[in-house]
């Protein structure tokens, strides 16, 4: 059982993780510094996915797993990831690392979670296994809970390996050395860049950053003709859910970018960066304000059209673009000086 | 600010634990207990209300009311349990279901988090 393993709840559980294994070994790195150094912020209209039911058609950031992944590269951390085929030799392996005091973080599936509210075929859940007591396993899971709680050996296992779409096989990452990081602060000017590159899009590709708000907006206008009154709601629903409720649950993500650029304009000691913050907020409640107008559509409470709510798209699509191209120019100009 | 929630107490029926940003730091409270999810599973449980009838009818099998009831579907039931989709389409049959042995009942029930009692009823 480790000890002085400090819990804190965070908004999403993947950054939330990182950052409390990073907090573990004496790395004070926020959560939404996470965030913005593993270049989480995107959107991405999934092409070729079928629309049906509450299928994912949106979504607000990278593939789970990456975020971890590129920050934990940059910082020059030392990590180990392993999938396992076998589960005994999983929860075996696990159960080594534990005994040398080593906190492990999880991916699982969240539909048989114990403590899940959802019933969710969602398999990219993070959490983190922090000791175990007989045949209990103690885990912190940040995004939902404010405390350790407690799982059954059984129960593990089940989540470790579940099935369907992007299946987690069992997989597991831990620190291998105790890291030592320094100065961030040009680490942080490379991430802004990129995401900047990601976010004004690849060219003549049109699922990616704004050209993906863009896309979206066209097939909102077609979307009562093409799926009938019934399906466009349930459309609508799934953008809501896309928004408002999956990782963060608020503005997909652009809050936390808002406050990753406040913190970068103290350490980088720039403080224009705090009006490009500002601005991300207002971008982000724009967000949530369509997805309020969505769902007064979906409850039969406005006359919005379908091309209204496409054009707030639009325009925040404008606001992005604006924002990004901005924000590009800012740091080249710095970096010319 | 976001809210968090913190498990139920016992003294507290019905409510939750949740966490209030004010600018500052977090702040307790209790509140009233969310109830969205619940209500959207009732409203999941109204729409399949026809394949309900349909087992009653003896149509189908209650494993296919099931499977729509606990949001699962053919495919990734294969991949829980390990049998194959052609079987799991046969047990739906009525006929089949009820010729089923002990050991694949406890299987679906284990997947679908139900005792194999509730499996046979719907």
């Amino acid at each position: 059982m480790i000890t002085n393993f400090e819990h804190r709840p965070s908004a999403h559980c993947e950054t939330g993780v990182t950052s409390n294994i990073l907090n573990f070994y004496g790395c004070k790195l926020s959560e939404s510094m996470i965030f913005g150094l593993g270049e989480g912020l995107s959107f991405i209209y999934i092409p070729f996915i079928p629309f049906k039911g509450n299928a994912l058609k949106f979504s607000f950031r990278t593939v789970p797993g990456s975020v971890f992944a590129r920050a934990l590269k940059k910082l020059g951390v030392k990590i180990g990831v392993k999938r396992f085929t076998n589960k005994e030799e999983a929860m075996k392996e696990m159960d080594n690392l534990l005994a040398q005091g080593i906190p492990v973080g999880n991916v699982v599936g969240m539909y048989h979670l114990p403590h899940s509210p959802y019933r969710t075929h969602f398999n990219a859940h993070t959490l983190c296994v922090v000791g175990k007591e007989g045949d209990e396993y103690t885990i912190s899971d940040p995004s939902w809970h404010t405390t350790l709680l407690k799982i059954s050996y059984s129960d593990l296992m089940r989540v470790r390996f579940p099935a369907g779409a992007f299946k987690p096989n069992g997989k597991m990452f831990w620190i291998k050395e105790k890291p030592v990081i320094g100065d961030i602060s040009h680490l942080i000017e490379q991430s802004i860049q990129k995401t900047c590159k990601k976010m004004l899009g690849i060219p003549f590709v049109s699922y990616f950053g704004v050209a993906g708000i863009v896309t979206m907006s066209k097939r909102m206008r077609k979307l009562e003709k093409r799926y009938g009154e019934k399906d466009a709601r349930v459309y609508l629903a799934s953008l809501i859910q896309a928004i408002e409720e999956i990782g963060t649950g608020g503005a997909g993500y652009r809050f936390m970018y808002g406050l990753f650029l406040h913190e970068a304009a103290e350490i980088l000691n720039k403080p224009k960066l705090k009006d490009f913050s500002i601005e991300m907020t207002r971008i982000g409640d724009l967000w949530r304000l369509l997805a309020l107008e969505c769902g007064r559509k979906i409850k039969n409470r406005s006359e919005v059209s379908y091309n209204d709510l496409a054009d707030k798209v639009v325009e925040i699509a404008a606001a992005e673009k604006k924002f990004f191209l901005a924000l590009k120019k800012e740091k080249l100009e710095k970096n010319n000086s | 600010m976001r809210l968090i929630i913190k498990e139920s107490n016992s003294n507290n029926e019905g409510q939750q634990l949740y966490l209030h940003y004010d600018g500052k730091e977090w702040v307790e409270k209790w509140e009233k207990k969310v109830i969205a999810f619940s209500m959207e599973m009732e409203n999941h449980l109204q729409e399949i209300e026809p394949i309900r009838n349909q087992v009653l009818a003896g149509q189908l099998s209650p494993l296919a009311y099931h499977i729509e009831a606990k949001i699962f579907n053919i495919k990734l039931l294969s991949s829980y349990t390990g049998i194959s989709k052609r079987h799991i389409k046969k047990h739906l049959i009525p006929k089949n279901f009820n010729q089923l042995d002990e050991e694949t009942l406890k299987k679906y029930a284990a997947t679908l988090g139900i005792s194999v009692e509730e499996l046979k009823t719907v």
